[in-house]
């Protein structure tokens, strides 16, 4: 039943959002340069996409409200469950995964050799996710990305980034 | 007429004589298998796949070029199955359709029967496309010369309005939303009539737009490794690979969905520019419709799995209609495909039976060629691709990302397209957090510009004034599906509110009775 | 099973890195010894770009036995891609290809600090438009268009504001002293020639090459073109702009081009030898018979010639983009004349 009321919730502070963007991509739109008449103006279908969003937005806070939003809301952020859930298990994992994908992606591509660079991200996933015995991994991170290496940039003869 | 007849027939035969070398054969079944793993590999789509193959092809005899490039096209297109079904990450938005389904079953431990079902299906829909490519092409291209831009636009509404529709279990809104998220990224860039930077915020590199490609790879590839392995303990699939060809029960079961399917995916895939992704979807959406066993779509239906793979195959054959009569591609492979013949001096179009008589044929010669092998190397891989994507999560998933890094790169060749893909995968894994499908977000990329440029069009052709653009038939048609689909989906979406109402305070009252 | 499937790929893994540093070794005394050079296109595979600059290149790594690639790299009329060439070394190891109609726009359009100051460029071919009609449409000569548009009677198909059709066109009313006609733009030219096919637009101006197999065919029919002289196509002779409308010579000189570029300061002997391969590409019946089956006209500019073309395109364009409204920047903060005050004797001091 948790589930439920966490998606009224998300749901809530979906279509506060929602219609926030709405807003300011119609304000955004009304702002852009009308070259002939409005109607073919770059900001035009941007507008309406704007309105869209509000309307939708709308009515996805009509059915959070009747679905009791307003008490869950208070339920659902209290002080005690927004902590746990920043120490939430699952959160935790997500985020050093994607701290891993962002080192791979931004620090390491670009600075040395791709292959070098995935093996290095391999290892340290694989390691972080306890997925073999230490041996295995570096064996199977080395291979990998040799292999794709190898088999992009001669195979198909693709720069690598 | 019977003359034409004969003189048809003759082309045909010489036709057949040209491409039914050995080498060609050869080539055809090699490209496809090719196809097939490229398409297979998580991160790596159709699309990328010809474009880096074009180099390739222009030092080719024209006629293997066209063998080579087709296989891979076909085995690409049928191989996203693959993926789709295994792994959860589709390498087109038509592969989400499949993946729908698809995955269920792999989560069942039917993996091979489903990888199976959709490779006899995607045969069925090769047969459909080629044969309507050899005998109606004359008569669709005149049906498509009626899509003007207010038409375009129609249906590119009509696309994200049924794909959102049907990727979300009971909250229509929630697909609408994203779909229109997908719309709005497409605004992103330099716009296409003034040139005119939105919301570009003065950086050059979006000045060139999302990139369809790194967005969807991030979207689909980057947010399931995320999301599966988010779990401590990821989730297996069950049980051995299994029966890989399907009974002729299961054949015949899904026979007249198949063949429906094959005709909704030529007739889709023959409007330029909408084809490959629609197609899919709608199909998916008629198919639940009109069967018996509707309900068990998107429950693991090998129905629903064949509607939407059968459709996205004839589409291959679909787009070739546009390509073939006016030299306008109908998918973004089709386009890559055009590419290369044209590079070797082919001009689809209206000369093309002058110039180049027969050459229609020896497309269709080819495609049926290439599905023949599809369907042959696709049975026999299905099984060892199904234990290779079978591997640990928690080995295949981190595999992944160099692979979605390479995907999106070599599309363009800009570092900022991984970026992109990079954060288009945490988009994609905070709105599946919270329930919102992927697929339409996606397919709204794709029509976003469509949907932007035909509508601004369709109004500088009537001169700013809407009321010209209602009677036109096929717009008035697609106009009506609009509103019932909008008006249907908001009723669910009302349902669906009153349903959770109801458990909430249920819920409520026995809190506050005990 | 896990194992066997690790010793495989181990295998593989062995075989194909032999292979891979087997074939980089052979690599000696070549123009390009550190890695192999790169054509940045602009615009996407398959677009008048494209398909102009592989073929030509292709016969030049012949001539060269050298591996150039081509890469697509789309986005902001080709801005993306300029930009990301510029920020390369000038090492003679990056060429950038556009069509010579955006690249003139790209100051003026604010989306690209560059023009052919920065560049050294070869032409392959030129790309003449054509204005074409539907065969049993009511326009069918050029002075009852022109006598419609005066009546704001027409809806004109163009690929896209700014680019060549457009300014020639702009160029064309201009002359005739006619305003602008209500257009519609298309993305293409191929589109925007289906579309007037389709009777959706009453008038299309489009590359010719778009559009000559639709003129062939006999499903639209050419009014003029702009080249300097008449122009054949399957028997059917279709006037030149400059037969029709009388104080247009200069017109032609718009003309679309697809060059392909390398920035200045790049190591001599690699343009030198380029060029040399170029003038033979270029004299190469395959490719003479490439661009007669694409109705293209074959260019071979290179060097000064090519300077001067793309300076007299900067003026056209840029000016016409500013006329209509469209340009981020005054032509005149950069120095750049009008078509009329158009010398390249003064223009050339720029650079030489």
């Amino acid at each position: 039943m948790d589930d439920v009321k966490k998606n009224v919730t998300a749901d809530f502070i979906m279509s506060i959002l929602l219609i926030i963007f709405g807003i300011l991509i119609g304000w955004a739109s009304l702002n852009m340069r009308v070259y002939n008449k409005f109607l073919d103006a770059p900001g035009f279908f941007p507008l309406i996409l704007g309105i869209i969003f509000v309307v939708l937005g709308t009515i996805m806070l009509i059915s959070a409200v009747k679905r009791k939003a307003l008490e869950q809301v208070q339920e659902v952020l209290h002080k005690d469950r927004v902590v746990g859930f920043f120490k939430h298990d699952q959160f935790k994992r997500v985020m050093i995964l994607i701290a891993l994908m962002a080192v791979y992606i931004f620090g390491l591509i670009g600075n040395m050799h791709f292959t070098i660079a995935t093996a290095i991200y391999l290892f340290a996933t694989f390691l972080y996710l306890r997925s073999s015995s230490v041996i295995k991994i570096i064996i199977i991170s080395i291979v990998t990305a040799a292999l794709i290496s190898a088999v992009f940039k001669n195979f198909f003869n693709i720069p690598l980034p | 007429m019977f003359s034409t007849f004969l003189h048809e027939l003759t082309l045909f035969g010489g036709a057949l004589g040209v491409a039914l070398t050995p080498i060609n054969i050869l080539v055809v079944m090699g490209a496809t298998v090719m196809g097939i793993l490229v398409g297979a590999i998580p991160g790596l789509t159709a699309t990328m796949a010809l474009a880096l193959l074009i180099n390739l092809t222009y030092g080719m005899d024209l006629m293997i070029a066209i063998a080579f490039l087709l296989g891979v096209y076909v085995g690409a297109v049928m191989g996203g199955c693959n993926a789709a079904i295994m792994v959860n990450i589709p390498g087109t938005p038509s592969a989400a359709a499949t993946a729908l389904d698809g995955f269920v079953l792999a989560r069942q431990g039917k993996g091979g029967l489903a990888i199976g079902t959709g490779t006899v299906a995607s045969f069925i829909g090769m047969v459909v496309s080629v044969l309507v490519l050899i005998f109606l092409s004359p008569f669709i291209y005149r049906i498509a010369l009626r899509f003007g831009q207010w038409e375009y636009f129609l249906l590119s509404v009509f696309g994200i309005m049924i794909c959102g529709n049907l990727s979300t279990g009971k909250d229509p809104i929630k697909g609408w939303v994203v779909g229109f998220l997908g719309f709005f990224t497409a605004m992103i860039g330099l716009e296409q009539v003034y040139a005119y930077p939105r919301f570009t915020f003065g950086s050059l590199q979006l000045m060139g737009g999302i990139q369809l490609i790194p967005a969807l790879i991030g979207v689909f590839g980057i947010s399931e490794v995320l999301f599966v392995l988010q779990e401590k303990v990821p989730y297996k699939i069950e049980g051995t690979v299994g029966k890989v060809v399907p009974t002729w029960k299961i054949i015949k079961q899904i026979f007249p969905t198949a063949v429906r399917s094959g005709f909704i995916g030529v007739g889709i895939g023959a409007v330029p520019g909408a084809g490959e992704d629609i197609g899919a979807w709608v199909s998916y959406d008629i198919g639940r419709r009109r069967s018996k066993h509707g309900h068990e779509y998107g429950k693991g239906s090998l129905e629903g799995l064949a509607a939407a793979e059968t459709a996205n195959n004839a589409v291959v054959g679909g787009a070739m209609i546009p390509l073939m009569t006016l030299a306008v591609p109908g998918s973004p492979p089709a386009a890559m495909f055009l590419a290369a013949i044209w590079l070797h001096g082919v001009r689809p179009g209206p000369m093309l039976p002058v110039e180049n008589p027969g050459f229609l044929y020896i497309v269709a010669i080819m495609l049926m060629l290439a599905s023949i092998s599809m369907l042959i190397f696709g049975l026999l891989l299905a099984k060892p691709m199904a234990v290779v994507l079978r591997l640990k999560r928690e080995i295949l998933m981190p595999i992944i990302v160099p692979l979605t890094v390479i995907g999106a790169y070599a599309g363009g060749v800009r570092v900022f397209d991984i970026t992109v893909m990079f954060i288009f995968g945490l988009i994609g894994y905070v709105l599946r957090k919270f329930d919102y499908p992927m697929a339409p977000l996606v397919l709204g990329i794709i029509l976003g510009p469509m949907a932007d440029i035909s509508f601004r069009q369709a109004l500088m052709q009537s001169r700013g004034s809407l009321l010209p653009l209602l009677p036109r038939p096929i717009g008035a048609i697609l106009l009506i599906a609009i509103i019932f689909i909008a008006v249907s989906g908001i009723r669910r979406a009302v349902e669906h509110t009153r349903e959770e109402r109801k458990r909430i305070e249920q819920e409520q009252n026995m809190g506050s009775g005990s | 099973m896990k194992k066997l499937l690790l010793v495989f790929m181990v295998l593989v893994a062995f075989g194909t890195s032999a292979v891979f540093a087997g074939g980089a070794q052979e690599e000696t005394d070549e123009l390009w010894p550190r890695t192999q050079p790169v054509v940045t296109v602009g615009f996407g595979a398959g677009g008048g770009t494209d398909t102009s600059v592989r073929p030509v290149i292709a016969k030049m790594e012949e001539y060269l036995g050298e591996t150039i690639n081509v890469v697509n790299m789309e986005g902001a009329a080709s801005a993306v891609a300029a930009n990301h060439v510029l920020n390369l070394p000038a090492d003679g190891y990056n060429m950038f290809a556009t069509g010579s109609g955006p690249f003139a726009g790209f100051r003026v359009m604010g989306t690209a600090d560059t023009d052919w100051g920065d560049w050294v460029s070869w032409h392959p071919f030129v790309g003449p438009a054509a204005m074409l009609v539907r065969p049993d449409s009511h326009l069918q000569t050029f002075d009852e268009i022109m006598e419609a548009i005066s009546n704001d009677e027409v809806d004109f198909g163009i690929s896209g504001f700014g680019v060549g059709p457009h300014v020639l066109a702009e160029a064309i009313f201009d002359i005739a002293g006619v305003p602008s006609p209500n257009y519609v733009t298309y993305g293409s030219c191929r589109d925007s020639s289906v579309g007037c096919i389709a009777g959706d637009v009453d008038v299309t101006m489009a590359t010719f090459s778009a559009a000559v197999d639709f003129v062939k065919a006999g499903d639209l029919k050419a009014i003029a073109v702009t080249t300097p002289e008449t122009y054949q196509v399957n028997g059917i002779e279709i006037d030149s702009i400059t037969d029709v409308l009388p104080g247009s010579e200069d017109v032609p000189m718009l003309s679309e081009t697809w060059p392909f570029m390398m920035r200045r300061g790049a190591p001599d002997h690699i343009v030198e030898e380029l060029t040399e391969a170029f003038i033979w590409a270029m004299e190469q019946p395959d490719i003479i018979e490439y661009a007669e089956s694409q109705a293209l006209n074959v260019a071979g500019y290179y060097g000064e010639d090519a300077d001067e073309f793309l300076s007299f395109s900067e003026a056209g364009y840029s000016w016409a983009l500013w006329n209509s409204g469209l340009a981020e920047n005054d032509p005149d903060d950069y120095d750049i004349p009008t078509t009329a005050d158009w010398d390249w004797n003064v223009e050339r001091q720029k650079i030489y």
